[in-house]
């Protein structure tokens, strides 16, 4: 092979893969922070020297990338903080939580759409790597639809027939 | 390769999903993020970015739902970026197949005749 593939450990393959496994099936639309987590763990998995060396193969500087990748990384981080406090994702017209609402949008704004270079990296950086002939396992695909965990609600048990009342109570998990 | 082939089609197929259920702005946020890796595996510069840029952001941004009267009209602007993914994967399905040539088919004949040492009429 003319080019030099790095291996990566196989604990950070998996942690790596989960994260992506996120990042492609998330339905609330904070996957950019999942892509992020895994550049950041490529990145310091490969050494900086070499992925430096790498895109300069390719007329790249990893500076000015890397200034780039900061910002993103603050404002994502910001923008997910005001996200996170968000209850309704659906972002209708009821005026509920503007403050947050307004913030995470202004923020959000500030991410580029076409040619962000968080995919560039993620892109380069398996390319690199043995990564790229790995496949995510099915169940690193959790869709994360709701904002947190189901509330547990305390439902009373049936009395019994017998007479006897059974007073324990059991955790149901809300429908 | 075959990570990103995975990357492409997941991220599209949630992106049909979305605009089944009538959920056009993330269904555009989806087909952007598997147009953005597809870009990059191309290693195309893509054209009218800062536009683009705009545009969407202006679309995803807005605080009005997208209606399917107004996605009809995206749809032409989102129909001319396909090409973009359908080229990504070519690249992708070539370079596999380069890759097969260098280390070889892995399930040749004498492989699969392995197995059938074991008569299954012998008792």
């Amino acid at each position: 092979m003319d080019k030099y593939i790095k291996v990566i450990s196989p604990h950070m393959k998996q942690a790596i893969l989960r994260t992506l496994g996120l990042a492609h099936s998330t339905y609330l639309g904070n996957d950019l922070y999942f892509y992020l987590r895994a550049v950041q763990m490529l990145i310091s998995d490969l050494d900086e020297n070499f992925i430096a060396d790498e895109l300069k193969k390719e007329g790249k500087d990893w500076i000015k990338i890397k200034r780039e990748l900061k910002k993103n990384e603050r404002i994502i981080l910001k923008a997910k903080s005001y996200y996170d406090m968000i209850e309704d994702k659906t972002f209708s017209k009821e005026k509920k939580e503007e403050e947050n609402k307004s913030q995470f949008l202004k923020l959000a704004s500030q991410i580029k759409i076409i040619d962000n270079p968080i995919f560039f990296m993620y892109v380069f950086l398996t390319e690199k790597t043995n990564l790229q002939s790995q496949t995510i396992p099915s169940e690193a695909f959790k869709i994360l639809e709701h904002t947190g965990f189901r509330k547990l609600e305390m439902i009373k048990k049936p009395e019994k027939t017998g007479g006897e009342s059974s007073g324990t109570e059991t955790q149901i998990p809300s429908s | 390769m075959i990570l990103h082939e995975q990357a492409i089609k997941k991220n599209v197929d949630l992106s049909d999903e979305f605009l089944l259920n009538k959920n056009y702005k993330k269904a555009i946020w989806k087909f952007y993020v598997s147009y953005n890796i597809a870009l990059n595996i191309n290693q195309d510069i893509p054209l009218l970015a800062k536009k683009k840029n705009r545009l969407w952001k202006k679309v995803l941004m807005s605080k009005e739902g997208i209606t399917s009267k107004k996605y009809s009209k995206l749809q032409a602007l989102i129909n001319q970026d396909i090409g973009v993914i359908a080229k990504a994967l070519k690249v992708l399905y070539e370079k596999s197949e380069s890759f097969l040539d260098q280390f070889g088919d892995i399930y040749t004949e004498g492989t699969i005749g392995v197995l059938a040492y074991e008569s299954p009429y012998v008792e």
